[in-house]
């Protein structure tokens, strides 16, 4: 991307890159799932025998494709407050079940069921293939079915 | 240029297909439809031509004759592949562009892989003239091989790697 | 049922689905594979259409790259096995799963009756409507494969 990188000679090119592949590993390996949404096999870290219910505000609401997330802030018991990820169906399948870009304002009072990741990160699921778990936004609950 | 490419990543993401995209509620499985077929015609043609210069699997044709068959609708698979991926790249650019693993799945394709490709596209008519190629040949497939399954890894990899914006 | 939740509780299945580095490589393995089998199998039938390698045999090319289908296929097969399993109770119930499946397996059939057939279509000096339609069937059929392969998560949120 950068201008000087098109002047190196193609053979160096390949062999800075090729350095970077142990290493991009071991970063993949120690890092563990990151804080956005998951990949190709999502729900395989998250812990579907646990459901908690999350009440904060939110602080936006992504109409977005692969994934809608939902990004609120949630007050633990201490008063420290977690900025939680919760991944949720594509913007397909959500429209089919009523909700709308507009269903989670910025602000909104929110109260969210959602199962948490494993590995204890604020991050969770909280809609799939056959559900959307119970959401409440200012005091109104939006359509699970 | 760093700048540069926050910019134009910024102004690509705000357009109304990269908006469209992201938020439409059915044409964003067509636009990863139309990236995996151009790659399908693009990187498997790509493989057949590898595997071949390597002298892997049938001699039915000479390699000259295969990259020969195989060259239109390579280069027709590249321009749908690419015309799939700007469309899925357009919908959160700002998070592709801040990517590391995006970063390095593009410097492979431009200019390491595109080049060694075309460089083996031409020279395959002068390698593949015989049904056994020379061991430069079989160098320069099983190097490019390497490379096309470097991309696809780092794209496999890129959701790992995502940050938010 | 209690196959499916077997396999996705299955020692091998979760652990090879749970790390990130396997996890990854299935992906790889399934992207790589349906790029050989769909690229193999397309370069194919777009010869037979008439619209690809017109200084080459529809038959010397089919039988060139045909096999790549069957390689292609196979690890398509085995990446795809081992990353449904992780689901199975999921994709037991999904529609648009078992559709896809059964694209692919009309697929196959009809990229082998191409395969089967242009020796024959070969041998009169032009390839036939029947061929050419025969073709365009198994291209068709291919891409609606793939298709319906990202569908499943975008319609039905699963994978």
């Amino acid at each position: 991307m950068s201008s000087h990188r098109e002047a190196m000679p193609l053979r160096s090119n390949c062999f800075h890159q090729a350095q970077l592949w142990p290493l991009l590993l071991l970063a993949v390996v120690a890092i563990g799932f990151p804080d956005a949404a998951f990949p190709h096999h999502g729900t395989v870290g998250y812990d579907f025998s646990k459901t908690v219910t999350l009440r904060g505000t939110a602080t936006s609401f992504d109409w977005s494709n692969p994934h809608c997330l939902l990004h609120m802030d949630v007050k633990d018991d201490n008063g420290a407050v977690q900025r939680w990820t919760l991944e949720m169906s594509p913007p397909s399948m959500l429209s089919r079940r009523g909700w709308t870009k507009d269903s989670v304002r910025p602000g909104d009072d929110v109260s969210i069921d959602t199962h948490p990741a494993k590995n204890g990160i604020p991050l969770g699921i909280s809609s799939g293939n056959s559900y959307v778990l119970k959401t409440v936004v200012n005091g109104k609950m939006l359509p699970v079915q | 240029m760093h700048h540069f490419v926050i910019a134009f990543a910024r102004w690509v993401q705000s357009t109304r297909l990269g908006v469209g995209i992201l938020e439409s509620t059915w044409a964003f499985p067509y636009v990863q439809l139309t990236h995996f077929t151009g790659l399908s015609l693009f990187v498997g043609t790509n493989l057949a031509l590898d595997l071949r210069l390597m002298g892997i699997g049938k001699r039915s044709q000479t390699a000259a004759q295969l990259a020969d068959s195989l060259f239109a609708w390579n280069w027709v698979g590249f321009a749908i592949g690419i015309t799939g991926g700007f469309m899925l790249f357009s919908t959160a650019a700002l998070t592709y562009v801040a990517n590391p693993s995006f970063d390095i799945k593009l410097s492979m394709l431009i200019p390491a892989g595109l080049v060694l490709h075309i460089i083996n596209q031409q020279k395959a008519r002068t390698w593949g003239q015989t049904p056994e190629t020379p061991g430069i040949a079989k160098l320069a497939g099983f190097i490019e091989l390497l490379l096309w399954l470097s991309v696809v890894t780092a794209a496999v990899l890129i959701p790992y790697f995502a940050a938010e914006p | 049922m209690r196959f499916s939740q077997w396999l996705q509780n299955n020692w091998f299945i979760v652990h090879v689905n749970g790390s990130v580095p396997t996890a990854s490589s299935l992906e790889i393995i399934h992207y790589v594979g349906f790029f050989l089998l769909v690229g193999a199998t397309a370069i194919m039938d777009l010869r037979v259409m008439g619209v690809a390698a017109k200084r080459q045999s529809a038959t010397q090319l089919a039988q060139q790259v045909f096999p790549w289908m069957w390689t292609g296929l196979v690890l398509a097969l085995i990446s795809g096995f081992l990353m449904y399993a992780s689901d199975a109770t999921e994709y037991l119930h999904n529609s648009v799963f078992h559709q896809k499946i059964y694209l692919c397996i009309l697929g196959v059939i009809f990229a082998v009756i191409v395969r089967r057939n242009v020796g024959k279509w070969d041998q009169q000096g032009t390839i036939p409507m029947v061929g050419k339609f025969t073709a365009f069937v198994s291209l068709a059929l291919w891409i609606a494969t793939i298709l319906w392969g990202v569908n499943v998560p975008a319609l039905t949120g699963v994978g």
